[in-house]
């Protein structure tokens, strides 16, 4: 029992992803509201439409529109029909819009005790122009907002287009870690090898990077699973998806390099050789590679990452296991594949 | 390998074919079950060439 | 100082042989004009972002061919008796020497060529030669040591596509980048930078060529 414990510890960490990782609700999200522009001095009748709310339950429902940092406006008869649909009246002030503006989009902030508050940004976009003149209202905008709820409950964040997809950060992004983590163990295994000369680190070496091969052919998949659903296409040519492409083809290379070989001595020493040069290679393609793009391409087309503020607290708690379950797992894999060529090793040397 | 490119390939067919109403309703949770059967699959493709090899080694050492 | 001497028997060695057999080089010479040829013929017009991207792929393409045969061409006896004579490390750098200075020489002749036939847009020549000069380098400490590692195997020329393509791409990424800055394509302040990464590159596969080549020649 004592020798298994991390295999123990990496299904436990792989449970604890799968459990808590579908099971822990997404946060209160804005899905869309009706329509999605207006004049200035209008009133309008707004249909808002949310993810996961709890409208019929609450008491206490605030909408507001937030313009910039000291022009908000509140929404008043606000109709619930259904757990996530209600509607808002808006009178929105003649004035208001920053410098000349013709144009410029407003936040959406709804709030209840219940599901805390959640933000559209860009919800309406509010126009200035020769009918909005017309349109006189006495309506104002207020300097301040009312007071907003919290959600203190366990949620993962909302995010437009993700949904719940967000919830793939946990069993396709520790993929692409644990992926590094094995390769580099396979490395150390490379380099102790030519030191030792002794078969078993080659074999060790042998075996991780198979595994890290598996770990990259599947973080492939998931993520072409992940980007068809959400940047609405299998391959969109993405910085990562490149990246990890050509690190499959420099490792698939490594398997080829190993079958060209009669004598063993000779395949262990020089795929190690390979094995050490590959790694090294792939830190410049890790580092070198995303900067180019980026200054290339500013805001990267747009699609979401995972930075900073995006990986929240709670988010945290069950990634980071995932990467480790997800690494221990692959150790084990990769023990079994080892202690298969062990075995033929013995078997080939017997007499 | 080829097994794990051409388990690529049929999955992705699969999810090609099913409608994409189903993968976009539920707030999209049917692409978080696609991607952890998908690393599930995986796993089994992988644990059953072992298996194979495995049952081959055996099968010498008996003859 | 041991080394430097050998290096530099080695170096000349080569200049030598390729002198000899001038069909080789010839050979090479003859393979930039027809790519470049049937690259014109093939777009006619060339913008500069084309032009960029072309002329790192002939690039590519010529390194390959030109550094592959750096192993190949040394039959088992030589091969063991430099082996029985020279020290490992002088082996490698010179025929990293050699390569590099083949390759800037294959380079800047494609860029005359490519030139002439296509139009020449680039600005900033002396960047545009700094790129040429570090990227011959890193491709041919890349080629040298993958033939060196591909001729210990069966089917060699396959090996050396497979094994050094992928591991080329960091370089020629920064290079397409850093000379789409010479050609004006793009403008950006942080070229030094993208200089310095490549220097680095360079630096790291170097010392990586040295720390290993050891393992590969002793058979």
């Amino acid at each position: 029992m004592k020798r298994h414990w991390w295999k123990i510890l990496g299904a436990l960490l792989i449970a604890y992803a799968l459990i808590a990782g579908l099971l822990i609700p997404l946060n209160t999200g804005i899905l869309d509201i009706h329509p999605d522009n207006a004049l200035l001095g209008e009133k309008i009748n707004v249909q808002i439409n949310a993810y996961n709310a709890h409208f019929d339950e609450a008491n206490e429902i605030q909408v507001w529109l937030k313009l910039d940092s000291v022009h908000f406006l509140n929404g008043t008869d606000i109709k619930v029909q259904s757990n996530t649909e209600m509607t808002a009246n808006f009178d929105l002030p003649s004035i208001g819009l920053a410098n000349n503006r013709t144009s410029q989009s407003a936040t959406l902030i709804v709030d209840n005790e219940i599901d805390g508050y959640a933000l559209l940004p860009g919800a309406l976009q509010i126009s200035a122009n020769k009918d909005s003149l017309a349109l006189k209202s006495t309506a104002v905008w207020s300097n301040q907002l009312g007071q907003l709820h919290k959600n203190e409950k366990l949620t993962f964040p909302y995010r437009n287009i993700l949904y719940e997809t967000i919830r793939n950060l946990f069993y396709h992004v520790p993929l692409w870690f644990a992926m590094l983590i094995i390769f580099f163990i396979s490395m150390i295994y490379s380099i102790l090898y030519l030191r030792s000369k002794e078969k078993r680190h080659d074999h060790a070496a042998y075996a991780l990077t198979q595994v890290g091969i598996l770990y990259g052919i599947l973080g492939l998949i998931t993520g072409a699973i992940w980007a068809k659903w959400t940047w609405g296409a299998w391959w969109s040519f993405d910085v990562k998806q490149n990246m990890s492409a050509v690190a499959m083809l420099i490792y698939l290379a490594y398997m080829v390099l190993r079958s060209s070989f009669e004598d063993y001595e000779r395949e262990a020493r020089i795929s190690s050789v390979y094995n050490i040069f590959a790694f090294t290679t792939l830190i410049p393609l890790l580092f070198v590679i995303p900067r180019l793009y980026d200054s290339l391409h500013p805001g990267n087309g747009g699609n979401p990452g995972f930075g900073g503020e995006d990986l929240d607290h709670t988010m945290r708690m069950v990634f980071y296991p995932a990467i480790i379950g997800f690494t221990l797992l692959g150790i084990w894999l990769a023990n079994l594949s080892y202690r298969y060529l062990k075995l033929k090793e013995t078997w080939i040397d017997r007499d | 390998m080829i097994m794990l490119v051409l388990f690529s390939l049929f999955s992705q067919w699969v999810l090609a074919q099913s409608s994409p109403s189903v993968m976009e309703s539920s707030g999209k949770i049917y692409v978080v079950l696609a991607t952890v059967i998908a690393i599930y699959i995986g796993i089994i493709v992988f644990l059953t060439i072992i298996e194979k090899k495995m049952s081959n080694l055996e099968r010498q050492i008996k003859e | 100082m041991e080394i430097l001497r050998q290096v530099r028997t080695l170096v000349t060695k080569e200049f030598l042989l390729e002198w000899r057999s001038k069909y080789a080089l010839g050979g090479i010479l003859l393979y930039v004009l027809s790519t470049v040829f049937i690259v014109y013929n093939g777009f006619i017009r060339v913008s500069p972002p084309t032009w960029n991207v072309l002329f790192w792929i002939i690039s590519l393409f010529t390194s390959v061919n030109a550094v592959t045969k750096s192993f190949s061409s040394e039959n088992g006896q030589r091969q063991l008796y430099y082996y029985s004579l020279m020290n490992p490390t002088a082996v490698i750098f010179s025929k990293v020497i050699y390569n590099s200075l083949l390759l800037i020489l294959l380079n800047v002749l494609t860029y005359f060529v490519f030139g002439i036939i296509a139009g020449d847009p680039v600005r900033d020549k002396g960047l545009f030669f700094l790129a040429i000069f570090l990227g011959s380098i890193g491709m041919a400490v890349t080629f040298t040591f993958i033939s060196a590692i591909a001729n210990k195997a069966r089917n060699a020329s396959t090996l050396i596509a497979i094994l050094g393509f992928p591991l080329i791409i960091p370089i020629l990424v920064s290079l397409i980048k850093i000379s789409a800055n010479a050609l004006g394509v793009i403008t950006d302040t942080a070229v030094t930078q993208d200089v310095m990464t490549l220097l680095a590159i360079d630096a790291i596969l170097l010392a990586l060529a040295y720390i290993l080549f050891p393992f590969l020649w002793r058979d």
